[in-house]
């Protein structure tokens, strides 16, 4: 289908202080297109898009918009010519209502102090909300919205500004499997008027659901840029990262030991509102699959596990002892360690460097009367520097400027240091890459092997599938599933699950 | 969650306001009910002698100025900023009236000065916290000292009196019934809480207190916002200071010390949090009773000043503690 360009990023280079972000590439949409962006990360895509947002301005090559070419100057002017970017972490002001959000900056008036007819602003956006098919109300105060109904909110901003391209970024990060289905219809919709969608995502198995054309960028340049049907997966992965990557993690059936040592016994956990009789046991070398939708509980019981919350009810049984964990610390030195489902909020520190944060946990071993002892320090850190193949392997750098996979090495890096029997990681490869992936399955597998307990939480239903021994479905707070990997199909988890 | 499709203004006008009625509405109410418990608590300890016409104009006069300030005060702290300064630009804005004042110059201009010299202290300030991005608590703390500093060098810590009578009648002249004063910060606040809530510029105020990086990229002009709500604190601060210093006949440097506690609890006290992006002037007028209230009550019970300090400190801890509360329970309530 011939379908008329809107905009033509020429020949783009940008190069930032010690690296080239960008070099020399061409990204051409059509209207009504969905155009998918993927690379690595680090590959240049988030560079890309900021110059087309107005963000950054590249150091060569042309924009050509609807046949004229355009310098884009600022975000506000890429807004006004019709350009709008909806960001992973959005954008949205959560003390205001939704209507108020929609027309922030836009709102009729020539001075600061002229009148907002309230009544009129909410019409307004109701008729984009509708346009949506949104169940959001404009005067809902945003910070009561879901993320699904937050992203809802940033897209009818973007058609509220007229525009003709709008860039989505990782929109599905935060989104169920439902959730998603219904910003795919949105988007079905925004092709039919003619609108073009730049989508980013990692997740391939949704570029091939939903884009027409693909481009793949590595180390800020472009590979190809072909229609999505005359790619295979592989085809994409191996362009992307230049390597044969095994994504989806072949298990090898195990053979399952009758002997095998109980490290963990939950007992009835119960915490209101939250989830309710929560009975599971978790042995040596075994991973443990937490599945279901956000807000199925699993995070919470998590947290109440390692002494992060307080129960109301409910035991924990280790080596045979009943305890229940009131401190983090608590459950460390009992040998449990756990990785956040948000690595920069969770366990890492960004203003600290790889040695530090490695260590933290363990600075009493590494200490004597209070004292830090540097040398030794180090080597802990270089240790585990190796040992997970952590890039670049300098122990002093700032954890901020790693990328996003090797910051979760980092973090398992920290929770290892304590020598875990059973470690806890929720979403642990969330906003990583398919190269950097695969680095954590073998990570977590290895983990298993020698003897830890492995509890996963995910909401990518083919990470649990690949690397689970068993999977537990949590649904509204309860468990509803308790079933060995081969006993249990993808679609049976989503039936249990919604 | 809630209705789609409007089924005539009154039920959109009813979901609204159930949008509204959000937990800070709620904890608003609670602070409202703590201050009437408060007056009949005072009533009745001091049998009646609280509750008389004369006393509660005086209460309308002692916190009138605290209202005015707050107003301003207001705006800066939803954009998540704070001004600690306003007790010594109390000072300051009294003692330029003054000199002013002696000079001849008629009262209203006198009062025009003032508020446009003090409007541009804010607007310097203001630039130095925007620019320079620098955190406004410690900027106007400097402003607190340099402020002071300038009035008692100036002054040689003596006041300077003023003659003018239609200006002491802005502190000391009563409209009617009522004082000069309290028609005047009546006045500032429904202004202000029109503004607040019904331009543009309001709206940006509170988005820049919610979320600067989305008000950014929403094409507002960030650092203008945060400039123009120290312009306007800087400058409702001159008006207070001058109807202060109609008060007192005089211009006074020691004025206002301790000023910025009264006027900060009086905000934070009625819904507006530290964090910005919450708040309104009803609220801020509520704190401002409630502090008034407290102080006046007490005195009138014979309790000394000295306690009262104390009683003070422990009402804007309670006050922090519900704002905490207060936005930890909308988050549950979300889910």
């Amino acid at each position: 289908m011939d379908s008329e360009i809107i905009i033509v990023m020429k020949n783009i280079s940008k190069i930032f202080p010690g690296v080239k972000a960008l070099d020399n590439v061409t990204l051409q949409v059509a209207k009504g297109e969905v155009h998918a962006l993927v690379g690595e990360n680090g590959a240049g895509k988030s560079t890309l898009i900021k110059i087309l947002s107005g963000v950054h301005r590249p150091d060569s090559g042309q924009i050509i918009y609807k046949g004229r070419e355009i310098r884009i100057e600022s975000p506000s002017q890429a807004r006004g010519l019709g350009i709008s970017t909806i960001y992973q972490e959005l954008n949205l002001c959560p003390n205001l209502m939704v209507a108020e959000n929609i027309f922030l900056g836009n709102e009729p008036g020539r001075t600061y102090f002229s009148y907002i007819n309230d009544n009129q602003l909410n019409k307004e956006c109701r008729k984009y909300l509708d346009l949506l098919e949104a169940d959001v109300n404009p005067t809902t105060i945003v910070s009561n919205l879901s993320v699904a109904q937050k992203q809802v909110v940033e897209i009818a901003k973007a058609l509220s500004y007229e525009s003709e391209i709008i860039i989505m970024d990782e929109p599905t990060a935060s989104l169920t499997l439902h959730e998603t289905d219904r910003l795919f219809k949105i988007i079905q919709k925004l092709k039919g008027q003619g609108k073009s969608i730049i989508y980013i995502s990692h997740r391939l198995e949704e570029v091939f659901k939903i884009a027409d054309i693909i481009t793949i960028l590595k180390d800020g340049k472009l590979m190809c840029t072909r229609p999505i049907n005359e790619l295979s997966y592989g085809d994409i992965v191996r362009m992307m990262v230049g390597r044969e990557i095994q994504d989806k993690y072949i298990r090898t059936t195990k053979t399952v030991e009758k002997k095998v040592e109980c490290l963990l016994e939950v007992k009835d956990f119960t915490k209101k509102g939250l989830f309710k009789n929560i009975n599971f046991t978790l042995h040596a070398g075994e991973i443990l699959g937490f599945a279901g939708l956000v807000g199925a509980g699993r995070t919470e019981l998590m947290r109440a596990l390692f002494g992060l919350e307080h129960a109301d009810k409910g035991k924990i049984i280790i080596d045979g002892k009943e305890i229940v964990f009131k401190s983090p610390k608590e459950a460390i030195n009992a040998g449990i360690g756990m990785t956040s489902e948000d690595r920069k909020r969770g366990s890492l520190f960004l203003n600290f460097n790889i040695r530090e944060n490695t260590t933290i946990s363990c600075l009493d071993y590494l200490s004597k009367y209070g004292y830090v002892i540097g040398i030794k320090e180090k080597g802990f850190a270089n240790n585990y520097i190796k040992q997970l193949d952590i890039k670049p392997q300098n122990s002093e750098v700032l954890t901020l400027n790693l990328s996003g996979g090797n910051q979760q090495k980092v973090a398992i890096a920290k929770w290892l240091a304590t020598g875990p029997d059973i470690l806890i990681m929720d979403e642990p490869t969330r906003g990583i890459d398919v190269g950097a992936k695969s680095e954590i399955y073998k990570l977590i597998k290895s983990l298993a092997e020698q003897g830890k307990g492995i509890i996963l939480v995910s909401s990518e239903l083919p990470e649990i599938l690949s690397l689970s021994d068993r999977i537990i479905v949590m649904n509204k707070g309860e468990i509803v599933g308790d079933f060995i990997n081969e006993e249990v199909t993808e679609e049976k988890i989503m039936e249990l699950a919604v | 969650m809630s209705l789609n499709k409007d089924v005539g203004g009154k039920i959109s006008i009813g979901i609204r306001l159930k949008e509204r009625l959000s937990y800070r509405r709620l904890r608003n109410m609670g602070v409202l009910f703590a201050l009437i418990f408060l007056c009949i608590f005072f009533t009745f300890m001091s049998k009646g002698r609280f509750i008389t016409i004369s006393n509660i104009l005086t209460v309308a006069r002692q916190i009138s100025l605290a209202v005015i300030v707050g107003a301003g005060l207001t705006f800066v702290m939803i954009t998540a900023n704070i001004d600690l300064a306003v007790g010594s630009y109390l000072a300051l804005s009294g003692i330029f009236a003054a000199a002013v004042l002696f000079y001849g110059i008629p009262w209203y201009l006198a009062l025009i000065i003032v508020m446009f010299v003090m409007a541009l202290v804010g607007i310097l300030v203001g630039t130095v916290i925007a620019k320079q991005r620098l955190n406004s608590l410690i900027v106007t703390l400097a402003m607190l000292s340099i402020s002071r500093g300038i009035a008692l060098s100036y002054t040689g810590g003596a006041p300077i009196f003023i003659k003018d009578e239609t200006f002491i009648s802005l502190g000391t002249g009563y409209f009617g019934p009522i004082p000069i004063p309290v028609v005047i910060a009546l006045i500032v606040l429904i202004v202000c809480q029109f503004v607040l809530r019904k331009t543009k510029f309001g709206r940006y105020v509170y988005a820049v207190g919610g979320n600067e990086e989305a008000a950014i990229t929403s094409g507002i002009n960030v650092s203008r916002i945060k400039i123009i709500v120290f312009a306007i604190s800087g400058m409702l601060t001159g008006l207070a200071g001058s109807i202060l210093a109609g008060r007192l006949f005089s211009g006074n440097p020691t004025a206002g010390q301790g000023f910025e506690l009264d006027v900060i609890s009086a905000v934070v006290i009625g819904g507006t949090s530290l964090f910005g992006g919450v708040g309104n002037m009803w609220g801020t007028l509520i704190g401002a009773i409630t502090v008034g209230v407290i102080g006046n009550g007490l005195t009138i019970l014979g309790v000394e000043y000295f306690y009262q300090l104390i009683a003070k400190g422990f009402i804007i801890y309670i006050a922090i503690l519900i704002d905490k509360q207060t936005r930890e329970a909308a988050l549950r309530v979300r889910t």
